[in-house]
């Protein structure tokens, strides 16, 4: 396949992959919701692992330091 | 051909290869804690190969194995049951590991992100830290920021992507 063509390939997976984390974040996925998210999980390897590398960035996320900048709402 | 000629090559892959074999696996699995037993896997089955003698290139073989058990691995994960999908996605434990190499590639990351977290635009930025951190639900996050529920899951899928950007950019 031409390296263009999977590269954006690839940017769409990411993109809909982030978008079900925060779906799942939300709590908002009903029945119908979850049968869709199983369903596109198993599309195809890529959209797995995609999925699980967005989960591991967030696991990785309580080690980051958020620094003195941004909104501090406390 | 004599099981330890299989035996010398494989250990000739794992100190010529070893390091760029888990990088491999780590830039394609993100969960750490996996890739020991997968690099595990793809060592056991070079063992098994019968004629090592007529692997041309044992340096690709192993990459190509790799993939194999990647593929493997991720379609078992995908093999479960829905419920069972949904546990192991959610509770990926960032489990302790002891290997310098791993801790390295990780340390890395973790820069990256970093670097990433200061990028975000103020908004995004404290989605994430007030969802991820403080464990706000999406409804505290829009009163505190002032924008609607909507844009609060716009705002961490940003995050992430621009997250994943940064981490891919690197690969």
């Amino acid at each position: 396949m031409d390296h263009q063509v999977r590269s954006k390939m690839n940017t769409q997976i990411y993109e809909e992959a982030c978008a079900w984390f925060s779906e799942c974040r939300a709590g908002d996925l009903d029945d119908a919701g979850r049968r869709e998210f199983d369903r596109w999980l198993r599309k195809s390897p890529e959209h797995l692992s995609s999925y699980l590398e967005i989960a591991a960035i967030w696991n990785d996320g309580p080690s980051l330091d958020p620094g003195v900048s941004g909104p501090r709402t406390s | 051909m004599p099981a330890q000629d299989a035996q010398a090559l494989i250990e000739g892959l794992v100190a010529s290869h070893g390091d760029q074999l888990r990088r491999f696996l780590l830039a394609r699995v993100r969960n750490i804690a996996d890739v020991p037993d997968i690099t595990q896997e793809v060592y056991l089955r070079l063992l098994r190969v019968p004629n090592v003698e007529s692997i041309r290139s044992p340096e690709a073989y192993l990459f190509t194995v790799a993939q194999h058990v990647l593929q493997q691995h991720t379609l078992e994960i995908a093999a479960l049951p829905s419920a069972e999908l949904e546990k192991v996605l959610h509770t990926q434990a960032s489990a302790a590991h002891s290997d310098p190499a791993l801790e390295v590639v990780a340390a890395q990351c973790l820069d990256r992100l970093q670097e990433t977290l200061e990028k975000l635009s103020p908004k995004t930025r404290a989605v994430f830290m007030l969802s991820r951190r403080d464990g706000l639900s999406f409804d505290e996050i829009a009163v505190r920021l002032g924008c609607s529920r909507p844009m609060v899951k716009k705002y961490l899928m940003k995050a992430l992507l621009q997250f994943r950007q940064r981490l891919e950019a690197a690969e």
